[in-house]
């Protein structure tokens, strides 16, 4: 898929990891690490992931890079792993049993090799590589640069992904720069609109539907950015591919589209055009930033 | 005939079912006008019975008339060429409406399939996979047939088949036997789904002929209604149950105060018989034709392994996919209705692969 955030996929890869998801490893849920908190706002830092094992007394913290480390970043984290206490302290970790006994762990992972990074070497954090092979694929996920405190942690790496599994991709799919899904997500909704009979909406309305109770934890940042994307896509195929199925006035937006399989149909070879020139367009801007 | 209450429609019925069996017994075949009891499991997401009267079309119309019974009405329903159908609809469970109706075959499948079919009209047939008719037929007193039923052709454009149809019909008890030893065939083992049975089902010192279709219609005959309503609601609980299991699997996002979390988890479909053009097969599955329903957005992360986002044409409902050519990972959003992915298992069953199965992670095979 072109133009999609890697963050979003290691993402996905990583909380795949902590649940039982059919035909991928479930390498932390093995371990009692069920996860804690996704995109977190905290005063001490922004982790993407934080898992918990009650078994362990343990958290883990992941932090989904693409190349780049910041020193900033890092000393936030250190300070979290000398007391990992203000975790608990906050409400934010809830599932350790001896509090006495708790642990924490800090992991950067990338889909390029970072492993030689001065920042993570000489703080040792450990370095989590997910590899590709072949087409693309994943297949293997090897730890780098340090251990974890945690020897049962230490021993589940490197994980072999099986031949025949694919990670998920759509279990934690909201992310802007995820461009494609969230398009596919807007011409979808807008065919849910029409079919429940609700032909005027407004772009919040829009974005409401397609993230449900997730668009009140999304930050202002990202909720202005997926505005600002979702406007311009309906501005820009209101004028082209979707002429005759949408239109804007006074700042609301009317679908118009008959309730018949031929219709729909009609409709989807429309945002099938869309989807092609998107990709096409994807592709082209990252062989321009190669 | 008018009917006041459940005592007076099941009177009725069973007279009519007493009636048809003495006649086919005696004579092989019914009188002019005389027909089978036929009763129809509607699986609804509409609580209200009065909705049928907003998703009336030019091709169908309903009147809705009360009983003293408030779950039960009957309903007249006319196709624009003025044929008219009588309904005795039980709506005790919300969930599944069952219409019992006398009138004529053609007819009322005709019409029951037209209900079904109005676009966001949140009405769906149960659909009665392989291995779930084959548990209805153990657990009969006598199996008396099995239909076997494969159209590959129907559905899929692809030419090159070794078998593109496949159609039979086995009388007696040894259809097990039989269908053993059809699988060992290569050629046939992914043909072999099971479309309807015909079972004896004995009620105290009473019984019931039932034919039952994997799209939940029962043809009843015989001395009994208790029996055949004591089929038709073990049917219906046993498919409740395996609904609910699905919809326990359902992706949910909570709101927490510091980030969000993930409750639920993806099903797993997966076939035997390996898809060998991804992008050809997703276009029919999300085509939003008939049988499959589905509505979606395809695009490809590897040559082989596509997402779908898409919509239940049903419903309404989204839904998501991850497809390979050997498995699905199926993504059931909140408040969604598991009788999508039913939909989509016994279909592809039918169509493309007898051994497609549904996994949850939890419990284990479903389907």
């Amino acid at each position: 898929m072109e133009g999609s955030s890697d963050h979003t996929r290691l993402m996905n890869i990583f909380l795949g990891l902590s649940m039982n998801i059919p035909k991928w490893p479930n390498t932390l849920k093995q371990l009692g690490y069920e996860v804690e908190i996704i995109e977190g706002d905290i005063p001490e830092a922004n982790p993407d992931l934080i898992f918990t094992s009650r078994r362990l007394d343990h958290s883990l913290i992941i932090e989904c890079k693409s190349k780049n480390t910041e020193e900033k970043q890092i000393n936030k984290y250190l300070q979290l792993k000398f007391d990992p206490s203000l975790l608990i302290k906050r409400g934010i970790v809830n599932k350790v049993i001896h509090q006495h006994r708790y642990m924490l762990d800090i992991a950067f992972t990338s889909f390029f090799d970072i492993s030689h990074d001065k920042l993570l070497i000489k703080n040792g954090i450990p370095f989590l590589y997910v590899i590709k092979g072949n087409s693309n694929k994943i297949k293997i996920i090897e730890k780098r640069i340090s251990d974890f405190t945690k020897n049962e942690l230490n021993r589940k790496f490197p994980i072999q992904i099986p031949e025949d599994s694919r990670p998920p991709y759509l279990l934690y799919p909201f992310d802007p720069k995820e461009k494609e899904i969230f398009v596919i997500s807007i011409l979808t909704e807008l065919l849910n609109f029409s079919l429940k009979g609700k032909s005027t909406f407004t772009m919040e309305e829009l974005l409401k539907s397609i993230f449900k109770n997730i668009w009140e934890v999304i930050g202002d940042h990202k909720k202005k950015e997926f505005r600002n994307i979702g406007t311009r896509l309906l501005e820009k195929i209101k004028k082209e591919e979707l002429k005759p199925y949408i239109k804007k006035e006074d700042n609301v937006w009317h679908v118009i589209l008959k309730k018949d399989n031929k219709s729909y149909q009609a409709f989807q070879n429309k945002c099938n055009v869309i989807i092609k020139s998107l990709k096409e367009k994807l592709k082209q801007k990252t062989l321009k930033e190669i | 005939m008018k009917v006041k209450n459940r005592k007076e429609l099941f009177e009725h019925l069973e007279n009519i079912m007493a009636r048809t069996y003495e006649k086919i017994k005696e004579e092989g075949k019914l009188e002019y006008e005389q027909n089978l009891l036929k009763s129809f499991i509607i699986e609804s997401n509409e609580p209200n019975l009065n909705s049928l009267k907003q998703s009336q079309s030019k091709e169908f119309k309903v009147d809705i008339f009360p009983t003293e019974d408030k779950t039960l009405h009957v309903l007249n329903i006319s196709l624009k060429e003025k044929k008219k159908a009588v309904f005795y609809v039980d709506s005790f469970n919300p969930r599944f409406w069952i219409f019992h109706t006398t009138s004529k075959s053609i007819l009322v499948n005709t019409i029951i399939k037209k209900l079904v079919g109005v676009i966001g009209g949140k009405l769906d047939h149960p659909w009665l996979y392989t291995n779930f008719l084959d548990t209805i037929r153990k657990e009969s007193t006598q199996v008396r047939g099995t239909g076997i039923q494969y159209k590959y052709g129907d559905v899929f454009p692809d030419e090159n088949q070794e078998v593109e149809e496949f159609s039979m019909r086995i009388w007696g008890s040894m259809a097990q036997n039989i269908i053993e030893q059809l699988r060992r065939s290569s050629q046939l083992k992914h043909t072999l789904t099971l479309s309807s049975i015909g079972i004896k089902q004995v009620y105290n010192n009473d019984f019931v002929i039932e034919d039952i279709t994997y799209w939940g219609r029962f043809l009843a005959r015989g001395t009994s209604i208790q029996a055949h309503l004591e089929v038709v609601e073990n049917i219906q609980k046993k498919y409740q149950s395996i609904l609910s299991q699905i919809e326990k699997e359902r992706i949910t996002y909570k709101k927490r105060e510091h980030s969000i979390k993930i409750e639920g988890r993806p099903l797993l479909i997966t076939f035997k018989k390996k898809i060998e053009d991804l992008n050809k097969f997703l276009e029919v599955v999300v085509s939003s034709k008939i049988p499959f329903r589905l509505w979606g957005i395809k695009t490809f992360i590897e040559k082989d392994f596509a997402l779908v986002v898409g919509i239940d044409l049903h419903n309404g409902d989204k839904f998501s996919m991850e497809v390979t050519p050997v498995w699905i990972r199926f993504y059931l959003p909140e408040g969604a209705c598991g009788n999508t992915v039913i939909r989509l298992v016994t279909n592809l069953q039918k169509y493309y692969d007898a051994d497609t199965k549904l996994e949850g992670i939890e419990n284990g095979r479903i389907i």
